[in-house]
């Protein structure tokens, strides 16, 4: 987890001295002076995130901001955590369960810790490291390979990548690089998914692993915080009132109708007078049943506006990345069935924002942390009601499946216009294009680019590529071809205890790639020094008061730059001032020789040769003025910016703060709930334990025990190890295939023992020899789960082991009782 | 005569047509639009075998957010549909996991259970084979299987009758051997607990019981022990879906059931 902080709140968007200072003029002769002021437009878009991460500054707003990139990293850290959390009891769940299954309880599986212990020797070695360091910048920096993996995949591929995938290659779930990069993944699936579907209605609406991958999305940070405040407050107003019975289906009030009429005649049925059982038209004609339904539809529509008006007045707090989808959703949809009805449109929207994000929340708000407690009967069902309406809102349907939804047909249609303009304005977000660029640029210069990820996930990552390689790049010369073959063919994964997390570093040995790339983007060395130039001045404006000299509107920048740079009271700012003026210089430089390779043509004479001298000079100097006075005026707004951001973090540290609590007791619940398993387990084990020294000795008999006394010893719970040959092997069909000749065979035997019930050692070896050959601990969960994924055969190298005779012969020789 | 009631659920993924299906048999209607269920319930009286019958059909959610609320209704269900559709084999692999946890929510491996294979009608995009899903309902053992198509109505009274009747087995079938007089009226102790006003489902009644919300590790080695399954061993340990809730302590005896 530390390095995962350590990561998080590492500045990214800090200016980049070393690339800049770096001679990247690489200025074709089609370029032209006014690209120069797209390009500022570009740099202005960071600019504010890069003055921001500046260490050097203490004012209350560093101070926040600070506070700020602490909070999203520990939420980053935290919520993958507790993915792993859930993983985790999911999987002993699903163990046990299997072990319960084979009635094998009391030989079950060791417990799954909560931390992965480091182990020496299982990494790979160094030079395949550095290959995985190369392979995992290209999978973040070109999103499309695993936009393609994705929708390659099948479901059950798909948890374990999308777990890599959100929050280990796109873990930082605040931090802006690494958000586009994810939502430009996202476009490419998206857009995928567009063109090959055949069914419009069916768009988003089933289950595929691109619907997995945008809702996992959505459980991110910033839709949880989302969640909490547009719902959190309706939704424990209903769970709060956990009496109030807002049932509307006519057979169920009709229900209590009955259960009424049968109490008043104390229990006698045929006192009764109604009929027990009816059938919905009857049930909703009865008059009783009606009285009772009315003033319920009119509070369950009630509570549904103040949802529904909760949610459209929170479209501000909507995260730029659910909306970006929205976005995308509609542009797909206009651009592929151009002839869809604006409704059509709409619904598609609903189908990922209601159905996908906001419905789920609201019927089981436990599970999004929205409420302490699970709600009981009753408000459950009225928040299914508000979900039901609210998702009719946003679908429209054509038919009434249950009749009784009809009450709500009135107040459908007086919101349904709003809906569409909500499920509309959702959708306007500016794009991230030009910042994206600029981003990928300066991510290529860093050095300090790392993933907190584990060797599984490494390695797992790689066989799936390796698998699809062929669908992913057909190129043999594209980086991730070449990669992936000096990679060579991908190691199965390792066990879990030696599944340790690393610090892995991202770079790309590619030498060119930063020429490149800066190519592709379309990015100059000018953005950069611009970008810098910004960031400097207002770090040193920042650090004078409002009233200040030098921060009279309009602003002057080489008076800034002289000041700062002649300030004797403060060394940081003075430096700043240097740094500003070289800055300067450079930037004139650099239109100068942009300038002069324009106006260079080779049939010049010496004396054009001056006169052009002197028009180049004058050009540049021109250009350098007309960009100080754009800078001044970015700089100038970018200031004002400021102002409200510091507004705006404070409010972001107390939605954040409670976001982070939140979470915080979440992850505490499911260590809880971990530790739980966990006793049990071990409640299981001694139960067994203490049953089983006698048997085993009875066990034990016709084979050669090599630790006679310790296996009798109450507390050891070691049996073995017994020896056995490869005929003995073979006849119970244990062997498979031999790897080696055969004569070599009967020199082979197996040593195996049990340390604790459900643990094997087997120990392949070789008479003569001292050494083992090979040795490896199974779990007798672990070969349940082979069987379970029907993997059948184990390859011991000089063996294969057939997996379910393994299983038999285990449980056969080691029973305990 | 009385009509029995008998509450049926219908699960699979998203888009399968488990509405479509419902609501054909319900209604008489086929639904041409997708319209995401969230929780719909329906009912229908049939005569099945010359008996009145009361269908209470849940029809739940196939989009995988709101997958949390099985559990609720696995464990007020007596008898499942388990929905895919023969144009979606993803939707096929869906319903083996689905059929291990309803088996596990209800503690037994003879839980009545349909698999429906919907769609039919859509020939040229079929991607699953009668056989193929044929052989899977047959390792299920009980189960029966069907295809059906909710446009053409093909099939769709026939999975409900199939379900009524496995229901109406497994009664029988449990209460001869509690030796109870036939029909026997639902209690907390011996049915799935559901209870039909949908509202009343008392907690305190399967807590006491020990069934309903518990997995009982007896129940399990049906093989060896089957017609044991009330003979005061309920385990105290208790398995739900959401997880394990270890006690502290155990009764002894618990565990030699199993081996
Ligand atoms: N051709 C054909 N289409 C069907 C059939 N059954 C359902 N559909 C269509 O499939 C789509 C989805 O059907 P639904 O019944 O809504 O699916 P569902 O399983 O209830 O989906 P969820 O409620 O999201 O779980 C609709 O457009 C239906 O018209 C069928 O038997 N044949
Ligand atoms: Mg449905």
């Amino acid at each position: 987890m530390a390095t995962a902080a350590q990561h998080a709140s590492s500045p990214v968007h800090s200016p980049v001295p070393s690339v800049a200072s770096r001679p990247t003029s690489r200025y074709g002769s089609g370029q032209t002076q006014h690209r120069s002021s797209r390009h500022s437009a570009a740099a202005y878009s960071i600019s504010l995130t890069a003055s921001v991460d500046d260490s050097d500054i203490d004012d209350d707003l560093a101070r926040a901001q600070a506070r700020l990139r602490e909070l999203k990293a520990k939420i980053s850290a935290q919520s993958k955590e507790n993915f792993l959390l859930e993983r985790d009891v999911r999987n002993l769940d699903s163990r046990i369960a299997l072990l319960i299954e084979n009635k094998l309880a009391s030989e079950e599986s060791e417990p799954i810790g909560i931390t992965n212990e480091a182990r020496e020797g299982s990494l790979p070695d160094r030079r395949k490291l550095d290959f995985y360091s190369n392979l995992f910048f290209i999978l973040q920096t070109e999103p499309q390979y695993i936009a393609t993996l994705c929708t390659l995949l099948s479901m059950s591929e798909m948890d374990s990548f999308l777990q890599t995938v959100m929050f280990t290659i796109y873990g930082n779930q605040y931090e802006q690089r690494e958000e586009n990069l994810l939502l430009s993944m996202f476009q490419s699936v998206l857009a995928y998914q567009f063109e090959s579907t055949t069914e419009f209605s069916s768009l988003l609406r089933a289950n595929t692993p691109v619907s997995r991958l945008m809702t996992t999305y959505t459980r991110r940070g910033p839709g949880q915080s989302y969640l909490k405040s547009a719902l959190a407050d309706q939704i424990n107003y209903v769970n709060d009132h956990a009496d109030v019975n807002l049932e509307i289906n006519p057979l169920k009030i009709y229900d209590e109708v009955f259960q009424d009429a049968l109490q008043a005649a104390h229990g006698d049925l045929s006192a009764v007078g109604i009929p027990r059982v009816v059938s919905s038209e009857v049930a909703a004609a009865n008059e009783r049943v009606r009285e009772i339904m009315r003033p319920r539809v009119e509070l369950v529509q009630k509570i549904t506006g103040s949802f529904f008006a909760k949610i459209t007045s929170s479209l501000h707090l909507v995260p730029y990345g659910i909306r970006w989808i929205c976005k995308q959703i509609r542009a797909l949809t206009r651009r592929r069935y151009p002839a869809t009805e604006e409704s059509a449109v709409c619904s598609l929207i609903g189908a990922f924002f209601f159905l996908r994000f906001i419905n789920p929340a609201i019927v089981s708000p436990h599970s999004y942390m929205l409420v302490e407690r699970q709600p009981g009967e009753r408000p459950r069902r009225t928040l299914i009601l508000v979900a039901k309406i609210l998702q009719a809102l946003a679908n429209d349907p054509a038919y009434a499946k249950e009749p009784y939804m009809l009450s709500f047909a009135g107040f459908v249609d007086d919101n349904k216009a709003q809906m569409n303009k909500f499920l509309n304005d959702l959708c306007e977000v500016p794009d991230f294009h030009e910042s994206l660029e600029f981003d990928s640029y300066v991510a290529l210069s860093k050095t300090n680019l790392e993933l907190s990820i584990t060797i599984n996930e490494i390695l797992s990552m790689h066989q799936l590529l390796e698998k699809h390689s062929h669908a992913l790049s057909s190129d043999k010369r594209s980086r991730l071809n070449v990669i992936l073959r000096d990679l060579g063919q991908a190691p199965p994964v390792l066990p879990r205890k030696d599944n340790i997390t690393i610090a892995l570093p991202l770079f790309s040995r590619f030498q060119s790639e930063i020429e490149e790339q800066g190519q592709k983007l379309d990015i100059t060395a000018i953005d950069l020094l611009l970008t810098e130039a910004k960031s400097v001045v207002v770090q040193i404006l920042r650090s004078v008061p409002d009233s200040h000299a030098i921060a009279h509107r309009p602003l002057d920048l080489k008076l800034i730059a002289q000041f700062a740079a002649s300030d004797p009271s403060d060394q940081s700012i003075g430096l700043k001032g240097l740094r500003l003026l070289s800055l300067s210089e450079d930037l004139f430089i650099h239109y100068e020789t942009i300038i002069r390779e324009e106006a260079r043509s080779p049939k010049t004479s010496q004396d054009e040769e001056d006169q052009i001298d002197y028009e180049v000079r004058a050009r540049s100097w021109q250009l350098f003025e007309d960009m100080i006075v754009t800078l001044s005026s970015e700089i100038e707004d970018e200031l004002a910016q400021l102002g409200s951001l510091r507004e705006k973090v404070a409010s972001d540290i107390s939605s954040l703060e409670s976001v982070l609590a939140t979470i915080s007791e979440h992850n505490v619940y499911l260590k809880g709930q971990l530790a739980s398993y966990n006793s049990y387990l071990t409640n299981v084990r001694l139960q067994s334990g203490a049953q089983k020294s006698t048997l085993a000795d009875r066990r034990g008999g016709g084979l050669l025990d090599l630790h006679g006394k310790s296996s009798k010893t109450q507390k050891s719970q070691l049996l073995g190890p017994y020896k056995f040959t490869t005929q003995a092997m073979q006849k119970e069909g244990v062997i498979a295939v031999y790897n080696v000749p055969e004569q070599r065979v009967r020199n082979l035997y197996f040593m195996v023992h049990s340390s604790m019930p459900g643990s094997f050692t087997i120990g392949l070896h070789y008479k003569g020899k001292s050494s083992t050959l090979i040795e490896l601990n199974l779990k007798l969960d672990d070969l349940l789960e082979m069987l379970r994924s029907e993997i059948h055969l184990l390859d011991l190298e000089y063996v294969k082991i057939y997996v379910p005779k393994m299983l038999e012969f285990l449980q056969k020789q080691f029973k305990r009782r | 005569m009385a009509t029995r009631e008998y509450n049926i659920v219908v699960l699979g993924a998203g888009g399968v047509g488990k509405s479509a299906l419902t609501v054909q048999f319900s209604q008489g209607v086929f639904l041409d639009s997708y319209d995401p269920t969230i929780e719909d319930s329906y009912r229908r009286q049939i005569d099945v075998d010359g008996r009145s019958c009361m269908l209470e059909i849940l029809d739940t959610a196939g989009v995988e957010q709101f997958t949390a609320m099985r559990e609720l209704y696995i464990k007020s269900g007596q008898g499942f549909l388990l929905v895919y559709s023969v144009t979606d084999r993803a939707s096929l692999q869906e319903l083996i996991k689905l059929r291990d946890q309803v088996c596990r929510i209800k503690d037994s491996k003879n839980v009545p259970i349909v698999l429906v294979g919907n769609k039919a009608d859509l020939a040229h995009a079929r991607t699953v084979s009668f056989q193929e899903a044929k052989t899977l309902a047959q390792n299920w053992g009980t189960s029966s299987f069907y295809e059906t198509s909710a446009r053409t109505a093909a099939h769709v009274d026939d999975v409900f009758a199939d379900i009524v009747r496995q229901i109406q087995r497994r009664e029988s079938a449990s209460s001869s051997s509690t030796a109870a007089t036939f029909p026997v009226p639902p209690t907390p102790s011996s049915s799935s607990s559901y209870s039909s006003n949908g509202h009343g489902r008392n907690p305190s009644a399967s807590e006491k019981h020990g069934h309903g919300h518990s997995y009982s590790i007896s129940a399990l080695s049906d093989k060896r022990s089957s017609g044991k399954r009330n003979s005061g061993r309920n385990s105290d340990l208790p398995v739900s879906k959401g997880g394990f809730e270890p006690k502290k302590k155990k009764k002894t005896g618990g565990l030699c059931v199993i081996l």
